[in-house]
């Protein structure tokens, strides 16, 4: 005994090399899969990702495994022969068949192991700023998991060869046979597969990574790369027959096509391999999309600085610093918000609308808040500026007489009635005189107004002497704001009696002639504070706005949006100086902040960190955050995964092509034996490329549109937190035609290589006995 | 039709495998060589048919050389090759028909002609076969179906019958005959005695040179075999088999007076009226069909 296990060692080893040719495939093939799961698994633990993200390569790695192990068995089959006539059968053949790719697997997982763990580590502190840490036994699992499945899938591809009648097989060369029963019921089941995780993709809530789900895409991929080479198959029999009447290219290519259909059979593994590289690229680009608007919206500005309360962390405090630090309003702009919860108008935002544009400029361009930037005006429009609180120090009034006159005075009275922020009412009166030409006068007085007043009613009189002649108010302005912005009513309805109040006209406020006081009031509603809102924002009434302090205001929706700054998908989005003006003090749940613009000055940074303490939060490190809470590094986990699938697709069609590249030199020399000319060949092999880049392009696109418009909102890549804006999927133009594209490049590049045979090489003189 | 004829033909590659050959192989004749295998035989038809260039001399056919540069050969050329070369991908019609196509004939035409080549090696029914399918002997016949179908100058043929079963192997002779009787050069290579006596000519090869070569020796047969030219047979009729292991052959090398390498006038293609009694046309030789042009008694 002693003596027969080196010879057997002996005997495996140098098997192993005499086979190297076909064995190094595999261990290609089981470095490229552990590496690749070992990877996703190991970032997985640093980036706390799901580790089902390798499903998709474990699934491509099992279908293409088992077509190596074909290779192997037949390239054993004398072996086999031998073993079996030697009486070896059962588990003893087994065994001896399996030593063999056994030391592979392990040699392949070793390698694989390592480089993934490199791979690992590299994505980890790339996507993630850390180091991958020491791997877990979760590594050492999903390693032990790749092995039993290659062998297993090793063990399916030899069993056709174990199953063949001893009498072929000490024939020599195998004879073609049709696909197995095994075969036909793996494509079937592949396509059964995808339907299922397509049905589970409807039932599952997509907030976690789904077993099924996550195979769904490889699935949708290996069926579609099914029913492509099937089309092609079918359309190549009956192509046999017209191709008949047409040139001896079309006529070969249409043959090898109808008759070699196991010799495209690697192409199902790149479709699937596309597939899942169409939707990875898909996936990870509308994550970074959705990180970036989510980033951008939760950042309200391009560098964000977050205030303490007590570091002017209230609504007027930051307006008040802001206008101190940034005068002109080119650089800095306080914001609120209020993370109200309960009820969408609850959660609300603030800005200091007036230096939107110079801050913000289009830093919501290609967002759902894109829109904001036409809108911003309108939240601060003169209607709504008037019926708010105005700090202000007097009252100018400009009269003017509907006509010249001929005689009499016309000494016109304007009385306002202002509202101090306290609530304490007061009236002024502002008394003028109209010349006989009725020209405009102007007349000022001051007021008590510094807290902010708003106008509660205007009123127009005359001197007690004079006649009851109209005139006009053109302008009226508390402070610098013009209150005649603002539409007016009358107080009373019109009557027989008069006209109930003054008019309003296109110059002003219109006193019809009347002996007695004409009062005006705002017209209902329409001095509401112009709000945008998200499309989730419903009110039980008339809109209204709870300011930073807590109080209710009359509210006016101008717009509906998708999402907003800082509130994202849910809230109600107003100017802060009209929200804070007389509003009580900032509620403590507030995120008080001042938004810069990305080129603000360093020295006016500085002084807003020194004065406030706070520290600065570019967009970039926004994103990140999100990235982080979100879980968004799925999406480029998981692009690891399809640059594996994409790898062992390439391996397989590398090595398929490779292993029939003898039988196609064959193949040429006997038919350039029987005259036929090496650019006739050379044709064929151009169109058969092209009706294969057809078929391979049009299953990969067909397969990734199908994935991504069926699997990728409910694979789970990333967690969408409340409030923010929906992951949006959608088939995109670029990651669907690109893995096409790809796949048919590789198709085309490795058959042409592969195909691609010297004049030589080819000669029919390879034919003769002697040369074999 | 013009002779194929060998110059002064050296093939050299670690060794000399032929040794400035000349040889002229007539058109209207089936000429065998013969010798021991690694003598050079496969060498020296694929110089003759332009798949090998000679390291020295050349071989013409109507005066132009046979290497045309690339190795494929010359349209004119047909091979039938030891190892058939027939193409996987194709059905056995299509690897006829393929034959005829690439020298430019109709793709119907071609179908028509390629079934028509294999009805006459009693394969028909196994046109639409993939080639894979069939046996060795099967594919051999698909082989010299192809190589008679295009009517070429020169056929010529490595071991045509080494798969076959003796009725087969009658079969091939006859077909072989015909292109001769059309003016073919036919040259066959062969270990076969019975192929050799059934050739006008001869020469043997030994080491790549041309040697004297032993007379084959008939053993008295009882057998006959199909005439090819009308489908009747003489004598005991004796159907060939598609696929049967080849019987022991009916003749036997002996060592026995040495001949010179080249021409063999048979006495029925002579007027010699001294023939051995070996050669003698009847019932006991059973290739003198084959010797006789088609249609002669």
């Amino acid at each position: 005994m002693s003596g027969t296990r080196p010879r057997l060692r002996s005997r495996t080893l140098r098997g192993a090399w005499a086979r190297r040719g076909t064995l190094l495939p595999l261990f290609l093939l089981t470095v490229v899969v552990v590496g690749g799961v070992v990877a996703v698994v190991g970032f997985a633990a640093a980036a706390g990702t799901s580790r089902l993200l390798a499903v998709p390569l474990l699934l491509v790695g099992a279908v293409a495994v088992p077509a190596t192990g074909r290779e192997l068995a037949a390239a054993r089959r004398t072996e086999i022969a031998l073993a079996r006539l030697r009486g070896l059968e059962g588990g003893e053949l087994f065994t001896l068949l399996l030593v063999e790719p056994l030391l592979v697997l392990l040699l392949g997982a070793a390698a694989g192991t390592g480089a993934g763990l490199v791979v690992a580590d590299l994505a980890a502190r790339a996507w993630v700023g850390d180091p991958m840490g020491t791997p877990g036994a979760d590594v050492a699992a999903a390693v032990a998991v790749v092995l039993v499945v290659a062998l297993v899938a090793v063990l399916v591809g030899m069993a056709a060869a174990l199953r063949e009648p001893l009498v072929a097989q000490v024939r020599g060369a195998a004879r073609p046979r049709s696909s197995g029963v095994a075969s036909v019921f793996a494509q079937v089941l592949a396509v059964v597969g995808a339907v299922v995780a397509v049905y589970r993709a409807r039932v599952v809530d997509g907030t976690q990574s789904d077993l099924l789900v996550l195979a769904g895409p490889a699935l949708i991929g290996l069926a579609a790369g099914h029913v492509a080479l099937w089309l092609m198959g079918t359309l190549a029999r009956v192509g046999v027959r017209r191709t008949g009447r047409r040139g001896l290219p079309a006529y070969l290519a249409t043959r090898r096509l109808a008759r070699s259909a196991d010799a495209a059979a690697p192409l199902r593994v790149l479709v699937a391999a596309g597939v899942v590289a169409g939707l990875a690229v898909t996936g990870a680009v509308q994550v970074a999309a959705w990180a970036d608007e989510t980033a951008r919206l939760q950042a309200g500005a391009p560098l964000r600085y977050d205030l303490e309360r007590g570091a002017g962390g209230d609504a007027a405090s930051v307006l008040a610093l802001t206008e101190r630090l940034d005068p002109e309003g080119a650089w800095l702009m306080g914001a609120v918000l209020v993370p109200g919860e309960g009820s969408v108008p609850a959660r609300r935002a603030f800005v200091d609308v007036d230096r939107f544009d110079r801050v913000v400029g289009d830093f919501y361009a290609g967002t759902s808040a894109a829109r904001i930037g036409g809108l911003a005006d309108r939240l601060v429009d003169p209607a709504s500026a008037a019926g708010v609180p105005t700090p202000a120090s007097r009252v100018l009034v400009e009269v003017a007489g509907v006509s010249p006159r001929e005689e009499g005075r016309l000494r016109p009275r304007v009385e306002v009635a202002l509202r101090r922020t306290s609530g304490q009412e007061m009236r002024v009166r502002v008394d003028s005189e109209v010349g006989l030409d009725g020209a405009s006068r102007t007349v000022s007085t001051p007021v008590d107004c510094v807290e902010g007043c708003t106008v509660v009613s205007i009123t127009l009189a005359r001197a007690d002497d004079d006649r009851a002649l109209p005139f006009l108010v053109t302008d009226l302005r508390l402070g610098s704001t013009s209150v005649l912005d603002r539409p007016w009513s009358p107080a009373d309805a019109p009557s027989a009696a008069g006209p109930g109040g003054p008019v309003e006209v296109a110059e002003g406020l219109l006193a019809p002639a009347s002996d007695e006081p004409l009062t005006a009031v705002p017209s209902r509603g329409e001095g509401a504070i112009p709000v945008l809102v998200t499309r989730t924002a419903t009110w039980d009434g008339d809109p209204v706005l709870e300011s930073p302090g807590g109080e209710d205001l009359a509210a006016r929706v101008l717009a509906r949006f998708p999402a907003l700054p800082l509130v994202e998908a849910d809230g109600v989005y107003a100017d802060l100086p009209r929200a804070a003006a007389g509003a009580p003090p900032t509620i403590p749940a507030a995120e008080v902040m001042v938004l810069a613009r990305d080129n603000a000055p360093d020295a006016l940074l500085a002084a807003l960190e020194e004065e406030t303490g706070a520290q600065g939060r570019p967009l970039a490190r926004v994103t990140e955050q999100v990235r982080d809470a979100t879980g968004a590094a799925q999406a480029q986990a998981y692009l690891m995964t399809a640059i594996c699938c994409l790898l062992v697709a390439l391996l397989v069609l590398v090595t398929a092509v490779a292993r029939q590249r003898e039988a196609w030199v064959r193949d040429v020399a006997a038919l350039r034996a029987v005259g036929v000319d090496r650019a006739t060949l050379r044709r064929s092999t151009v169109v058969e490329a092209v009706l294969l880049l057809v078929a391979t392009g049009a299953a990969v696109v067909t397969g990734v549109y199908l994935a991504v418009a069926l699997l990728l909102g409910r694979l789970g890549l990333v967690l969408v937190p409340e409030h923010a804006v929906a992951l949006r999927t959608a088939v995109a133009p670029l990651p669907l035609v690109l893995p096409a594209l790809l796949a048919s490049l590789v198709v085309v590049v490795v058959l042409w290589r592969g195909r691609e045979v010297g004049g030589r090489e080819s000669a029919p003189a390879v034919l003769r006995e002697e040369a074999r | 039709m013009s002779d194929l004829r060998l110059s002064g033909v050296r093939y050299e590659l670690t060794r000399t495998l032929l040794h400035d050959l000349d040889l002229t192989f007539a058109a209207g004749r089936m000429t065998a060589l013969s010798g021991p295998s690694g003598s050079g035989k496969t060498t020296l038809l694929s110089i003759a048919g332009g798949l090998l260039r000679p390291t020295a001399g050349e071989a013409t056919y109507a005066g132009a050389p046979m290497w045309r540069g690339t190795g494929d050969p010359r349209p004119e050329v047909s091979f039938v090759l030891q190892v058939y070369g027939l193409v996987p991908i194709l059905s056995a019609r299509e690897n006829v028909s393929v034959a005829l196509r690439a020298r430019g004939v109709d793709p119907d035409e071609a179908d028509e002609r390629a079934a028509q080549a294999l009805a006459r090696f009693h394969i028909a029914d196994l046109a639409d076969r993939q080639v894979e399918e069939l046996s060795g002997g099967q594919m051999q016949r698909v082989a010299l179906a192809r190589g008679l179908c295009v009517e070429a100058g020169v056929l010529l043929a490595d071991e045509p019958t080494s798969e076959l079963d003796e009725g087969n192997r009658g079969l091939v002779l006859a077909e072989l005959r015909r292109e001769a009787d059309r003016g073919a050069v036919v040259v066959v290579a062969t270990h076969d005695p019975a192929v050799v006596d059934a050739c006008d000519d001869h020469h043997a090869l030994d080491e790549g040179r041309l040697v004297d070569h032993t007379e084959p020796v008939h053993l008295p047969v009882t057998r006959s075999y199909p005439d090819p030219g009308n489908g009747s047979t003489g004598g005991s009729p004796v159907t060939p088999s598609h696929d049967t292991p080849s019987d022991p052959a009916p003749v036997v090398e002996q060592g026995g007076a040495p001949a010179t390498s080249g021409r063999r006038d048979h006495p029925a293609e002579t007027s010699d009226p001294v023939r051995s009694d070996l050669d003698q046309p009847g019932d006991d030789d059973p290739y003198e069909l084959f010797r006789r042009p088609p249609g002669s008694p």
